[in-house]
């Protein structure tokens, strides 16, 4: 599926720039991003649900949304999952997930078959007002599958749900996916639900996509600081690069890739860094997670700098304790300081 | 527009101001106090009552709603009422609390400001301004030559479609009761069923009729005089003019409107101040001059512009000289098929 | 706390019993008198049956049309990309002020000679009809006046309605109209039957138009024998007491199941669904409607009222004061009638008792007892029972009666703001603030808002142009605009009732917009 430099706006006032993304036969992309930035809207300009100013999608070989083309959405062959499921209060999960199945031969093996292919095959006659939130995005999920589409299009499916079914629920969700097969977007602003479901993820901001890769590259190689810091915990400090070292509060550091010396902004995860027993920097704050602890460490000859974020296993110092601050990564990420400022 | 808080302001404004409003105007209950139920709207004896206050010194509360509807209430309220006087548009809603007993008796002095025909022969009530019952007719749509002397002319097949009449109204039962008396119940029970032949257009009341005539609707209706003088004032190019039938025709009686004390008033002497004020010279010389009415007390005139009237025809003053009165009217309207 | 569902509150259900209670005065008035009073059950029979079947077959036409046509307007003014939706919501609410018998009045002008419609019609070739009087004509002006019974609550219930159902039907294969057929109207269908009722009611209670137009109906005979032949005055009125019974609790019958709580509220601002090619089509369409039911009558109405005018006969400041009381009485009512019937609503849907089902029936009833016959019944309550005569002619007895008269209008619009709230959010804001009124002004009455004012709005616009109850038990010398307009256009003072009309749709349309339209 090909959707390239989409404009959209509401109500006169533009929300999509030139958005593209490419998704891949029987792949899930997660569409992630802030609340606001567009990613829903790119949603329902690919569901039909909401007309483009500019731009194409196709789905398959079939152009849908073009300069002159505009497929209604029930002809897109488009499966849509949504944030609230979006049930029909008013018929039984059967009804429902037959509701796409209008005039096809073996409407109702579909039906059950789908039902017992989400877990929910005891609960065909069971109308959505009875039925848990988990419960009913299974249903709503089968539903949407029935009619075999082209393209899934999750909506930030998991939201609605309770922290501790949400996680059961998406496993549950990505599991069947992978079963069917199912080329599939997924919108989340939530970034531990893009990398776990997406195969690969594309980072939107302000209507535009500023990322697309797969988590791994993401998280290691974002694109600049803004990416970094919304797809995981960043710490972002300043250095001078020569050319292959970037010289920091935490050392001399090799840097990935190449760029013009001088001032950057240095890409620093937090299990990059450790902290041993020393003198430089005191500790702010601990928080301690059973696998894994997080220390807010201050760096004392450096006023007015953030604090850093350092996760290590260990967990033995308390807030207070003076320490020194090790980097133990590999290399690191820079972006030269004048582009960072201009990205904020 | 404005903002939510300026809103919920003028709100509480307007509340506080309607209270007090509504405080003031019934405020005025002192000692000398004549409560009347008057079927007789504010605009057509609201100043003789402003006057009769100022002549008096008593004031004078009053409840205005429609004929029918006041004298039902007056007999649900029964003692209870404050109404010490009740005007009536017609006799009808006069006669019904006659029959209920809910009128007392007017003494001889006031009973004798107007003529017998137009005064109850009980002495229960007292006419104190008449209507003539007229066809009007609309200047555009019928031409003079073939308006009828007669109501029976009505009957004829040339008016097929033409006619307005208001049969659930009390000024037209009133007018078929008075029919009755003159011309006996076959008479009227024939014209009835004659005028439903005709497709006569039933509508609710003479002011609905004068303006469906007005506006070319219907050519002709069945009326008191009264209503479109009045529309004649709200609009000169009301397209309607009256038409009286012969005097002699009992299409041409008068309809009165009327006066009476209710039963246990402790304020029957002011009352009868009242009613006496209402057949004084003052006041009928309004119900002539700005009414348009035919004044009832002896020498006052009509206005200069109203055709006269003959004193000798009054409609539906004696229901009881009729078997069934009133109720045996409506029934002859209703089975003639006039409402349908 | 108790409000379980096994046990419901006692003080719930107490108020239920009292509500039923006090809106089955006129019903049980009219049955005493007519029992009473002993009309001849086979004269009335053969008198009543013709303009029972009549007023049956018009309440049924005009409640289809009605129904149809708010339904649709519902949609345009809230779900479309309609121009001027924002002031459509408005304009298109105000047919439902005028009074029946000026609204009627002003309309037929309209089409005489000199109106807008005459003009209209003439102006594409066509022969403006002479006379427009009887079934079709009667038809069609209720519906005209009557659709906003119908749109107030279902574009309610469309604002809260989650976009996510219709696009959710689209992905799946349906059409655009598909979808609204099978999933958006089987959610307003509760709305739609509540303000179908109501219309039906008023149709079946209405004197006024129906009489103008020529139509005979069974209110007619309720009046035309109330002095002449009161048996089978009272006789009529049962019947008509009775059918509106019946058909309020088949009503509530066919309504929503009880046990299917298929009630959603929606939690994002829904975009507009663009009509495209056809949005000229619709705006002609609404503007046709706001033309013909609301335009054409206040052009009538001012050309009446502007030759008073210009004349000096007619003095606008003499109307401050029945503006006041009327604004008054209609926003007292409006409040006090959706805080009594509230509660019903509340352990009618939350609760399923039967006790309320009962006392709805009696409220929604209310409805269709003329004016006149709610006046005298609580005259006769008032009187007859011991101790309460105090209250006779009193401010408090006056609203009583609108309220007892309007409460329906209320009522349809809270259940559906009760069905609003769902019962998860019901539960976690008990968790969140343990006390029950904050939890109510906090999480529950934000949902119930838009069906609440939706319903306060249907009763004040009802409230305001009352006329027959107004008369007889508003203390004496409280003037409303509906009093003077009645006086006015009684004895044919078309100039003052114009007047009066065009200041009582102004004060309409503000109240609406103030505490109504802005606040849903």
């Amino acid at each position: 599926m090909n959707v390239t430099q989409i404009n959209a706006s509401h109500d006169a006032v533009p929300v999509l720039h030139d958005a593209s993304i490419v998704v891949e036969e029987g792949e899930m992309m997660a569409l992630l991003g802030p609340s606001g930035c567009g990613k829903t809207t790119l949603l329902r300009v690919i569901a039909g649900l909401h007309r483009a100013d500019s731009g194409t999608v196709v789905i398959g070989d079939q152009t849908v949304t073009s300069p002159g083309t505009f497929i209604n959405p029930e002809q897109r062959r488009v499966g849509m999952l949504f944030q609230d499921g979006a049930l029909f209060p008013h018929l039984t999960a059967a009804e429902n997930v037959r509701f796409g199945l209008r005039g096809r031969s073996a409407a109702k093996q579909r039906t059950s078959d789908m039902l017992d292919l989400v877990g929910m095959g005891g609960y065909a006659d069971r109308l959505p007002g009875t039925l848990s939130g988990g419960q009913q995005q299974r249903v709503a999920l089968a539903r949407a599958l029935a009619p075999e589409p082209a393209v899934l299009l999750l909506d930030e499916p998991f939201s609605a749900l309770d922290a501790g079914l949400r996680v059961q629920v998406r496993r549950d969700v990505k599991r069947i996916l992978a079963d069917v097969g199912v080329t599939t977007i997924l919108v989340t602003h939530d970034q531990d639900e893009a990398f776990s479901m997406g195969d690969r993820v594309a980072v939107m901001s302000d209507g535009i996509v500023v990322q697309e890769g797969t988590p791994s590259e993401l998280y290691e190689r974002p694109a600049n600081p803004w990416v970094a810091g919304f797809v995981g915990e960043a710490n972002l400090i300043d250095g001078q690069y020569d050319g292959t070292n970037a010289e920091t509060a935490v050392g001399s550091l090799v840097v990935r890739g190449d760029g013009p010396a001088g001032d950057v902004q240095v890409l620093i995860r937090p299990e990059q860094l450790a902290v041993v027993a020393g003198s430089a920097a005191v500790i702010d704050d601990v928080e301690y997670y059973g696998h894994d602890a997080r220390y807010d460490v201050r760096i004392l000859d450096r006023p007015g700098e953030p604090t850093l974020g350092v996760r290590m296993t260990l967990a033995e110092f308390q807030v207070g304790d003076r320490v020194d601050v090790k980097f133990v990564g590999s290399s690191v990420q820079t972006w030269p300081t004048e582009q960072a400022g201009d990205s904020d | 527009m404005f903002p939510p808080k300026t809103a919920r302001l003028a709100i509480v404004a307007l509340l506080a101001g309607a209270l007090v409003a509504s405080a003031c105007s019934s405020a005025s209950d002192d000692g000398n106090t004549l409560t009347i139920y008057s079927g007789r709207t504010e605009d057509l004896i609201d100043p003789i009552l402003d006057d009769f206050e100022a002549e008096t010194g008593i004031t004078v509360v009053r409840n205005y709603g429609d004929s029918a509807d006041l004298a039902l209430l007056i007999d649900e309220e029964g003692d209870a009422t404050p109404a010490d006087v009740f005007l009536s548009q017609s006799p009808g809603a006069v006669g019904f609390l006659d029959d209920a007993e809910r009128l007392a008796p007017l003494s001889g002095d006031v009973l004798d400001l107007v003529p017998a025909s137009v005064r109850d022969d009980d002495g229960f009530w007292v006419g104190f301004s008449g209507r003539q019952r007229v066809l009007v007719y609309n200047t555009d749509l019928v031409d003079p030559s073939e308006l009828p002397s007669s109501i029976f002319d009505l009957a004829d097949p040339a008016w097929f479609g033409r006619i307005g009449v208001a049969p659930s109204n009390g000024s037209f039962q009133d007018f078929v009761t008075s029919l009755r008396t003159t011309n006996g119940d076959d008479v009227a029970q024939e014209w009835l069923e004659a005028l439903a032949a005709n497709d006569a257009q039933s509508y609710p009341k003479n002011s609905a009729i004068v303006a469906a005539v007005g506006r070319g609707e219907v050519d002709v209706g069945l009326v008191n005089h009264y209503y479109n003088y009045r529309a004649l004032a709200e609009d000169p190019d009301h397209r309607g003019l009256n038409h009286q039938f012969d005097e002699t025709d009992p299409g041409s009686v008068l309809i009165v409107t009327a006066a009476s004390i209710i039963e246990g008033s402790d304020q029957s002497e002011e009352a009868e101040q009242l009613i006496e004020w209402l057949l004084g010279d003052s006041a009928q010389r309004f119900f002539a001059d700005e009414t348009f009415e035919y004044p009832l007390a002896p020498g006052v005139e009509p206005a200069a512009d109203i055709p006269p009237a003959s004193f000798a025809a009054v409609g539906g003053i004696d229901f009881e000289d009729l078997g069934g009165g009133l109720e045996a009217t409506r029934e002859m309207i209703t089975a003639a098929g006039l409402e349908g | 706390m108790s409000s379980t569902r096994s046990g419901t509150p006692n003080w719930l259900v107490g108020h239920a019993v009292l509500v039923g209670a006090v809106f089955a005065l006129p019903g049980l008035f009219v049955f005493f008198r007519a029992a009473q009073l002993g009309g001849d059950l086979g004269s009335t029979a053969s008198e009543v049956v013709g303009p029972l079947g009549r007023s049956v077959l018009l309440a049924l036409s005009v409640g289809a049309t009605a129904t149809a046509l708010g339904t649709m307007l519902a949609w345009l003014v809230v779900r479309s990309d309609l121009p001027g939706r924002r002031m459509w919501r408005l304009l298109l609410v105000l047919p439902l002020v005028f009074p029946s018998f000026v609204g009627a009045a002003a309309f037929l002008t309209s089409l005489a000679p000199g109106g807008l419609l005459h003009g209209l019609i003439e102006s594409v070739g066509l022969e403006p009809p002479r006379r427009f009087r009887g079934f079709f004509p009667a038809w069609m002006v209720l519906t005209l006046f009557t659709y906003p019974y119908v749109l107030l609550p279902v574009a309610a219930r469309l604002r809260a309605l989650p976009s996510s159902l219709e696009e959710g039907a689209r992905v799946l294969g349906r059409t655009r109209l598909g979808a609204i057929r099978s999933v958006t109207l089987p959610q307003l269908r509760p709305a739609m039957l509540a303000g179908g009722l109501l219309v039906f009611l008023y149709t079946i209670s209405d004197f006024g138009a129906v009489q103008l137009l020529g139509y005979d109906t069974l209110t007619r005979v309720i009046f035309a024998t109330r002095l002449s032949n009161r048996g089978v005055s009272f006789l009529s009125a049962t019947l008509l007491i009775l059918l509106a019974v019946a058909i309020s609790a088949w009503a509530r019958s066919a309504g929503p199941d009880q046990l299917r709580p298929d009630e959603r509220v929606g939690r994002f601002e829904r975009p507009a669904e663009p009509l495209g090619s056809i949005r000229l089509v619709a705006l002609g369409f609404v503007s046709a409607v706001a033309l013909v039911a609301l335009v054409a009558p206040v052009l009538s109405l001012l050309t009446w009222s502007i030759r008073g005018l210009a004349d000096g006969r007619v003095d606008l400041g003499e109307l401050a004061v029945p503006l006041l009381n009327t604004a008054f009485v209609g926003i007292v009512t409006a409040i006090l009638a959706v805080v009594v019937v509230v509660p019903l609503a509340v352990v009618t849907i939350r609760h399923r008792s039967k006790v309320a089902n009962v006392s709805s029936v009696a409220v929604t009833g209310g409805f269709a007892v003329p004016g006149i016959v709610i006046a005298l019944s609580l005259v006769f309550w008032a009187l007859n029972t011991p101790g309460f005569s105090f209250i006779y002619q009193t401010f408090p007895l006056l609203i009583l009666a609108y309220v007892i008269h309007f409460g329906s209008q209320a009522l349809g619009a809270a259940e559906i703001a009760v069905r609003a709230v769902p019962d998860e959010i019901r539960e976690s804001g008990r968790l969140l603030t343990p006390s029950r009124w904050l939890r109510r002004r906090q999480v529950e009455f934000p949902l119930m808002r838009p069906g609440l004012a939706s319903g306060a709005g249907l009763v004040l616009l009802s409230t305001v142009k009352e006329l027959p109850a107004t008369l007889l038990l508003a203390p004496i010398g409280f003037e409303t605009l509906s009093t003077e307009i009645w006086g006015a256009y009684e004895d044919g003072f078309y100039a003052s009732a114009g007047t009066s009309s065009i200041v009582l749709v102004a004060l309409s349309g503000l109240l609406t917009w103030a505490l109504v339209l802005r606040r849903a």
